[in-house]
């Protein structure tokens, strides 16, 4: 899959991101997305100790909470990049919460969601070089470097 | 912009947590960044976001005891808090802050360190987000975003009760008990401990906001709580009193097996079936290495005084499957020492349980 890598940091040219929240959102067959926080929010918040996803059925307004994690002693939310409502929460995180650290983009994802508006909240998320380009300058401006724990995928590495 | 500061004095142990959330929760664009200092006037328990309750925490005790208990936004284990203790809670907006936690911490810490030092303790930061004095701990932290804001906690500890401290917390026996209590006692200080004749809390406060003001090179200006703030107080007073908020939904039912005293020290209880018997062990590690064991169990050891060499030689040894394989061969050896059916891989095996 192609992607860019900047200070180490990886982002993948074919999902769509809210750069502010550092989500990344991927478009599912059926008419769902599945979210996850990139390789620059797992790096920031470092090793992650707990994640809690919202229950399945919570309905969430774009920019609102669908999961809290905690890293060392830091508990942030993690955003929803979408209106919608959740319809899958990946259970690995309850017993594995540094699956985030070391697979954000596949293994590491947080929830599925069904939006109301797909079209509408995709296009106003960044994918390709756009956004890229927005974590080139992201990254650069908070002086950013990604670390990857061990057993980090390959392509993060 | 000013940062506007608070000073709250002695509050309830509720406000003492929801005064933080509540002008995080509340913040807007145009609210100042804010420093909050308060006391709590009562003595409470107080566990981290994500925790269990009823496996960290003794709640048969506290209740007997009227120590209520609240569960807080920012993360952590979980900690007895009392008024020999003033708080200091940060409530910025996200870009005021460095956005590697890392420097955020190292920047709330800074001016701590610059207070416990101008009182004559040399206090120094401990990565990632501890003071210590020595080996010691004196200042525990959390951070969090809530809201629109992006918080950090801290404090100031005049006085630390370990005694109360180890008897909150819910851990497997008296034994392992005793363990955490001396372990706090050897591990945590504060400033009636380093110093003859400590400052008073009014004297910590006005260098310690003098000190945030050169840190930060911004103004503090004395202010006061909204209206609305203190509307999200009463709500969050509410929301934080409920059982449903303090107990969360949990499917971890087993009693705790970790104590963290600091970064650097922790306290485990291990249990290891082996074809001799089941092997109970208590360990402090401090580092990468073993502090202080002790073993129990149910197998046979001959002779078994020797059992006591066992824990002496395991002190300071490092936590790797060779060094302690040596180590233990080297001890059975000597000492013509017999366990049947326990292995020398079965000791290396219940002891690197730590690392998992």
């Amino acid at each position: 899959m192609a992607h860019e890598k900047i200070n180490e940091c990886v982002v993948f040219t074919n999902l769509y991101y809210s750069v502010g929240d550092n989500t990344w959102v991927r478009v599912n067959d059926d008419d769902t997305v599945t979210i996850g926080m990139t390789d620059v929010a797992q790096s920031l918040a470092g090793p992650i100790l707990h994640a809690k996803a919202k229950k399945v059925g919570v309905a969430r307004k774009k920019g609102r909470p669908i999961a809290t994690v905690e890293s060392g002693k830091w508990v942030g939310p993690v955003k929803s990049p979408v209106t919608g409502e959740i319809v899958a929460v990946n259970e690995i995180l309850v017993g594995d919460a540094q699956v985030v650290n070391r697979s954000p983009y596949n293994d590491g994802w947080i929830v599925k969601m069904k939006p109301e508006n797909m079209e509408g909240d995709l296009a106003e998320l960044l994918t390709g070089d756009a956004a890229v380009e927005a974590y080139r300058a992201k990254i650069e401006n908070d002086g950013v470097t990604c670390t990857h724990i061990e057993g980090t995928d390959e392509y993060l590495i | 912009m000013n940062i506007r500061l608070i000073d709250a004095d002695r509050v309830s142990y509720l406000r003492s947590q929801t005064i933080y959330h509540a002008l995080a929760y509340a913040k807007k664009t145009d609210t100042p960044d804010t420093i909050v200092l308060d006391v709590p006037k009562d003595p409470y328990v107080c566990i981290g976001f994500h925790r269990d309750l009823e496996q960290e925490v003794n709640v048969e005790y506290c209740s007997s005891n009227n120590i209520p208990i609240i569960r807080r936004e920012t993360g952590g284990g979980t900690v007895y808090l009392d008024d020999d203790q003033l708080f200091t809670q940060w409530i910025f907006g996200p870009k005021q802050l460095p956005v590697k936690i890392d420097t955020r911490f190292q920047l709330f810490i800074k001016p701590l360190v610059e207070t416990y030092k101008f009182f004559g303790i040399n206090a120094h930061f401990h990565p990632p987000n501890d003071v210590h004095v020595g080996n010691k701990k004196i200042v525990g932290t959390g951070a969090a975003a809530i809201g629109n804001a992006e918080v950090v906690t801290g404090n100031f500890l005049f006085d630390f009760d370990c005694h109360t401290m180890a008897k909150v917390l819910n851990l497997p026996d008296e034994s392992f008990r005793g363990n955490v209590l001396e372990s706090l006692q050897k591990y945590m200080t504060s400033i009636k401990r380093e110093l003859n004749d400590p400052p008073n809390m009014e004297e910590v406060k006005t260098a310690y906001i003098n000190n945030c003001a050169e840190v930060l090179n911004r103004k503090i200006i004395p202010g006061d709580f909204t209206d609305e703030e203190y509307r999200m107080m009463d709500v969050l007073d509410k929301k934080f009193t409920t059982k449903e908020w303090l107990y969360q939904d949990s499917s971890k039912k087993h009693r705790p097996r970790v104590v963290k005293i600091h970064a650097d020290v922790w306290l485990y209880e291990i249990n290891h079936q082996t074809g001799g018997g089941l092997i109970q062990m208590s360990i402090r590690t401090k580092g990468k290495r073993i502090d202080h064991v002790s073993i129990k169990g149910d197998f046979d050891f001959r002779p078994p005084h020797k059992l006591k060499g066992l824990e002496n030689v395991l002190r300071y040894v490092e936590l790797s499957e060779e060094a302690l394989t040596e180590l233990i061969e080297a001890f059975y050896m000597l000492h013509r020492v017999e366990s049947p059916n326990i292995l020398i891989k079965d000791w290396v095996a219940a002891i690197l349980q730590v690392n998992k």
